[in-house]
């Protein structure tokens, strides 16, 4: 496996088989990837990340696990994938010198492809669905609870007498 | 304009701040003692190099394990045995009789809410 630093990937076009082809030789969720799409106008853009999600839904891959393909561009944009505006953006932790990985660093490369590749094999766009919709319940949970606590002062500032009163009148 | 002492770079204030030890600092940089500090430094950069690909891959793999011990067994877990909604039932069932009691005694004619709002509709449009 490779040393999972970022990696650029250089798209000749916006249309579904420039991208399909792209996709096809890269290495998508083994490592950190970025498309550089500064240059694009409004149009091209919308097209390149919508022709790019289809291509990706379809390689059964996702855009963020077990490593993710972020799109630079400093046009607002609506995509499944993280966004950042320059190369500076993208996190710093995958940027590292390449160089010949030693025999302790191929056992550690080896263990986490292995890693990988159990991620990749899940069914990421299922597990991640389930996790949206449990967190609207939990959100739901935390407003009863903010509202119960208000009315538990409330309570508490209406019935229960202060301590200090009911030790001086001891 | 940096000068060199050696091998390290000294910029041209603090070269004209060591005028008059030219000779000294030329009889160090040419000691072993200075030949010997810098092997040393040059091997624990080396070093430090060697150990940051070692550790990087090491924080990948403690974060990959993170990560599948979510996906694979914590969100299974929440999806299957939630707690959630009877959470929810439970504080709906206590905030109803909260509720009944704080406004029992809150629609009272002598309560404290109806005598300071009383007091202060009177002090107002009296």
């Amino acid at each position: 496996m490779k040393i999972p630093i970022f990696e650029e990937l250089l798209l000749k076009g916006s249309s579904l088989q420039d991208i399909q082809l792209v996709v096809d030789d890269s290495r998508i969720g083994k490592v950190p990837c970025y498309i550089n799409l500064t240059h694009y106008a409004p149009n091209d853009l919308e097209a390149a990340v919508m022709n790019l999600e289809q291509v990706i839904l379809e390689a059964a891959l996702h855009p963020r696990f077990p490593y993710p393909l972020y799109i630079i561009t400093t046009k607002p944009v609506r995509t499944l994938f993280p966004t950042v505006r320059s190369v500076k953006e993208l996190p710093e932790h995958y940027f590292k010198k390449v160089k010949r990985p030693n025999n302790k660093e191929l056992q550690l490369l080896n263990k986490l492809s292995l890693k990988v590749d159990k991620i990749k094999n899940l069914q990421l766009y299922k597990i991640i669905q389930e996790l949206r919709d449990s967190s609207d319940t939990q959100r739901r949970l935390y407003s009863e609870t903010k509202e119960l606590h208000f009315l538990e002062v409330l309570n508490s500032a209406l019935f229960e007498k202060p301590k200090s009163k009911t030790k001086e009148r001891s | 304009m940096s000068k060199k002492i050696g091998s390290t770079n000294v910029s041209k204030e603090v070269f004209e701040g060591l005028k008059g030890f030219e000779d000294v600092f030329e009889d160090y940089v040419k000691s072993e003692d200075y030949k010997e500090h810098e092997r040393k430094e040059r091997d624990n950069s080396k070093i430090g190099e060697q150990y940051e690909l070692q550790h990087f891959l090491e924080q990948e793999n403690s974060r990959l394990s993170a990560l599948e011990i979510f996906l694979t067994k914590k969100i299974p877990l929440i999806m299957n045995f939630s707690q959630t909604e009877k959470l929810i039932l439970i504080q709906m069932e206590r905030k109803k009789v909260l509720k009944e009691k704080i406004s029992a005694e809150l629609i009272r004619l002598d309560s404290p809410l109806q005598k300071n709002l009383a007091q202060l509709m009177n002090s107002h449009f009296a």
